[in-house]
């Protein structure tokens, strides 16, 4: 992808958050308008779709396109918005509610078809927009809304899912570190196939447990000095086991997969290159050649 | 002799290839010059179960694949001529496979019908080595039998296995057709009346099935993206459009489940593209809260429905109409949507055009009705009813980056939801220039931005309801609710979907009886054209409607809408078949006795 304009973050100003002042949100808003602003792609080019929950809100605070959609439906949505437009950039962003309890199946299914668009999680541990309950991703023995004695499922594993799922752009990102999240975003964005971030978003209002500061002390950079192949989608999952196994959580870009062929590509491919969008749809004398089966 | 007129009947297991039977019978006629009409009856079940054929012939037009009584059955084992003994009409006639059980029991014989026996499995079997092509057999054996042209029907043969199978099959099944003939020719007396001949001059037809009618309208109409989930009876439309798509240039995704099929739908119609996706009542079902989040981003959408028996799994292979309350008033909140509901194969392909048009003129979802019978049977229709001549591709207000520019450089700024006097507001798409908005789920302002304030939420909502309650209901852009049959009869019949097919064939039956009826085939079932129904009902002393749910949910609907329920006359069935001739024939006899 080429700089096409020269663009600021400020740029993509839209309406003013009404998240809760800290909330992690705020970074990736910042860092998805400094990226996208970096890579010169222009705001009308962009298309935000978000799910439900605090982070669905993005898409009103992002001057892009947006679709804000229902609960658990962001994949789909913005996977079809790319196969129907390829020259569009497509972000999907939603929380660990939308994305991996209630729109978990999606998540399956995206990893494997490998469309270009890039899945940010604003994953935050908790339930934020109905005031605390617990998440797939919360831990053991918190306690919230929903676990007054304590959580009692074990925690899902974004990064090991998408692995295994055969996703080809695997990243953990934390809003307590904005540089580091908008290189990973750029490198996401740039991506060409499904890219899939899971963002760490402290709720400061509903989250007491996982704190920016309890965070801090269990981050693990894994693309500082890395002592792993990146391109190694087995080596990759070792690295996140290992580094899980000592009560660390996995930060950076864990897993490329180089050279994929995006699965937007793949059907336009079966369309003789054409997408959606760029169809003639003009009423053809072709088309009768449909209705000889039936003579 | 009964001649060019006739109900016949393929009868065996699901695996016994009765469908296959069926299908090389219909192609035969058809190319012989009769019209046909069929009813599949099948168990969801791959192997095993009694499934059956029937198939209906006339030289003329023909509205239905269904009646009470059977002239003809080709039964391939014992409990087949059970189940469907009593169908047949006195003279009518049985050919029975009798490989296994070399002679029917005494309770199986009627001595008002006629018995053929042919060994169809055991010829295949021993004779051909073979023992699927037993119904090629059967073939050769009742075309014997209905006094058909052997050198036709041979040459019809081959040409239907040549153009799938080749030269090989194609081969084998004129041979098999062949041993049925000659099994027939020298063994069996003729002693029936029944005879299948060429028709002279005949019209020419397409035998189409409702599904590929509504796949070829999705094609016409420019439809470039589907999503589906696999589901009985829809499941030809994303089998076919899955093959065809891509020749123009469109996509379809197998989704991984009902949900996500409507949402891969609506990202692709929201990025600009004709889009539909296609279930029957479980996916509906699932479907309905993003039927609610189009309703609210003003996304355009075809949702094709065939209708099944339900509730829950319900009769996954058999017809009813009992989802017309939840295609109607399904999901959450005020969210007024488009349905409409073709009542025949031309329609079926006509009113999928239709439905792009509405789902981009009114930038609504529009719902598809129809049912088992109509998705999953094949009728004749005129090669002049399908075509592509007087299709429009009707866009509404989607704007060229043109238009757009325009309005920003007149108004200063770009509204996707403006409150427009017709309810209906410009619409950009992404990768236009200025025309930045959020679809939003949402109450939203004009921009796109979620509000909560009382005023604009009241006129959001007042815009919504206006587009579809005042500018499509007067636009004359829905299809038109038609009346059929005399126009001074006492009694009146409404019905909608396949109905339309039984309804018809009474009509023809009773006025050659001397009884007149007349019919309001609903077409457009919400918004209801109110006036055109309180005139039909004011104007006849009784309304008998056809309801296929044991709910009574097309009288209840009606009732919604106008309140003079004392000429409603309700008939229900839920039994997982379809309404036949004969019933609504009944039906409007037992009325006629207490009206007078």
């Amino acid at each position: 992808m080429s700089v096409k304009v020269k663009l600021k973050p400020t740029d993509f100003d839209s309406h003013f958050p009404t998240w809760c002042p800290g909330c992690g949100d705020y970074a990736v808003l910042m860092g998805l308008k400094r990226a996208l602003a970096e890579l010169g792609i222009p705001p009308h080019e962009v298309v935000v779709v978000s799910g439900i929950g605090c982070s669905g809100k993005i898409s009103d605070y992002i001057k892009a396109y947006g679709y804000h959609g229902i609960h658990g439906r962001v994949l789909p949505t913005a996977q079809a918005v790319k196969l129907a437009n390829p020259r569009l950039t497509v972000i999907a962003a939603g929380g660990d509610g939308d994305g991996y309890a209630i729109g978990g199946n999606h998540f399956l299914h995206a990893n494997r078809r490998n469309i270009d668009i890039t899945y940010i999680v604003m994953n935050n541990q908790i339930y934020g927009l109905t005031k605390g309950q617990a998440s797939p991703t919360s831990l053991p023995g918190h306690k919230t809304g929903t676990s007054p004695y304590g959580v009692v499922d074990y925690p899902m594993n974004p990064l090991m899912v998408a692995l295994a799922q055969g996703a080809t752009f695997v990243a953990k990102t934390f809003s307590g570190n904005a540089p580091h999240l908008v290189r990973v975003f750029k490198e996401a964005i740039k991506h060409r196939g499904f890219s899939f971030v899971d963002d760490i978003s402290p709720c400061v209002t509903w989250n007491r447990f996982n704190t920016y500061e309890w965070y801090r002390e269990h981050i693990e950079y894994v693309d500082e000095n890395r002592d792993y192949n990146v391109h190694d989608r087995l080596e990759a999952m070792d690295k996140v086991k290992e580094v899980m196994s000592r009560g660390k959580i996995p930060v950076g870009i864990i897993y490329v997969e180089e050279g994929t062929e995006p699965g937007d590509e793949k059907y336009r491919k079966l369309a003789g290159g054409i997408a959606p969008i760029d169809a003639d749809i003009s009423v053809k004398e072709e088309y009768l050649e449909y209705l000889k089966q039936f003579e | 002799m009964k001649k060019n007129d006739l109900t016949f009947r393929v009868a065996g297991r699901a695996g016994d290839g009765s469908l296959t039977t069926g299908d090389v019978l219909s192609k035969i006629w058809k190319d012989m010059g009769l019209w046909l009409a069929t009813y599949k009856d099948f168990p969801s079940n791959i192997r095993g179960l009694p499934t059956n054929m029937t198939i209906r012939l006339k030289d003329r037009q023909i509205y239905y694949g269904r009646k009470n009584r059977l002239d003809y059955l080709l039964a391939f084992d014992d409990t087949n001529v059970k189940i469907h003994l009593h169908d047949l009409v006195p003279g009518g006639v049985i050919i029975y496979d009798n490989s296994v059980k070399k002679e029917l029991p005494p309770e199986l014989i009627r001595d008002d019908v006629h018995y053929y026996y042919a060994p169809l499995k055991k010829i295949a079997k021993e004779e051909l080595g073979l023992e699927v092509i037993k119904n090629i057999v059967a073939v050769g054996v009742a075309s014997y039998l209905l006094g058909m042209d052997q050198d036709r029907t041979k040459e019809i043969i081959y040409k239907f296995f040549y153009a799938r199978k080749g030269e090989k099959i194609a081969s084998s099944n004129v041979e098999a057709f062949l041993r049925g003939w000659n099994y027939a020719k020298e063994n069996l007396q003729k002693k029936d009346e029944y005879v299948v001949e060429e028709v002279p001059d005949a019209k020419k037809t397409y035998f189409i099935m409702g599904n590929e009618a509504v796949a070829f309208g999705a094609i016409v109409a420019g439809c470039r993206f589907i999503s589906s989930y696999p589901i009985t009876p829809a499941t030809d439309v994303l089998e076919i459009l899955a093959r065809e798509l891509p020749k123009y240039g469109g996509v379809m995704i197998q989704a991984e489940d009902e949900l996500s099929a409507i949402n891969y739908a609506a990202g692709a119609a929201y990025a600009g593209v004709r889009a539909m996706t296609s279930t029957s009542g479980p996916g509906l079902s699932l479907k309905t809260e993003t039927i609610g989040l189009l309703v609210m981003n003003e996304t355009p959408l075809v949702i094709y429905v065939a209708q099944r028996g339900g509730p829950s799994t319900g009769l996954p292979t058999k017809p009813e109409q009992s989802d017309l309350f939840h295609a109607v008033f399904g999901g959450h909140g005020d969210a007024p949507r488009i349905v409409i509901a073709p009542g025949n194969v031309k329609e079926m392909y006509w009113m999928t055009i239709d439905a792009f048009n509405l789902a981009e003129k009114y930038q609504t979802p529009v719902i598809l009705l129809t049912d088992q019978i109509l998705a999953q049977n094949k009728f004749s229709v005129p090669v002049e009813d399908i075509t592509i001549e007087g299709v429009r591709i009707e866009r509404g207000k989607l704007l060229t980056q043109e238009e757009l520019n325009e309005i920003i450089e007149k108004e200063g700024q770009f509204l996707r939801y403006r409150i427009t006097e017709d309810g209906i507001s410009p619409r950009s798409i992404p990768g236009q220039e200025g025309g930045i908005y959020t679809a939003n789920s949402n109450e939203h302002q004009e921009d796109g931005y979620t509000t909560e304030d009382p005023k604009m939420r009241t006129a959001m909502m007042d815009k919504r309801l206006r587009k579809i309650y005042q500018t499509a209901r007067k636009s004359g852009d829905l299809p038109e609710d038609l009346i059929h049959g005399y126009e001074d009869a006492e009694i009146g019949i409404i019905g909608y979907g396949y109905t339309y097919g039984p309804i018809m064939e009474a009509i023809e039956n009773l006025a050659s009886e001397g009884i007149k009826v007349k019919f309001l085939q609903m077409r457009t079932l919400w918004p209801v054209d109110t006036e055109k129904l309180s005139q039909f009902i004011d104007s006849a002393e009784k309304v008998i409607v056809v309801d296929h749910n044991a709910q009574a949910q097309l009288s209840t609907l009606i009732k919604i809408v106008y309140d003079n329920h004392d000429k409603l006359e309700i008939l229900k069935k839920y039994d997982g078949y379809g309404f036949t001739p004969e019933i609504i024939e009944k039906k409007v006899k037992e009325v006629l006795s207490y009206v007078g």
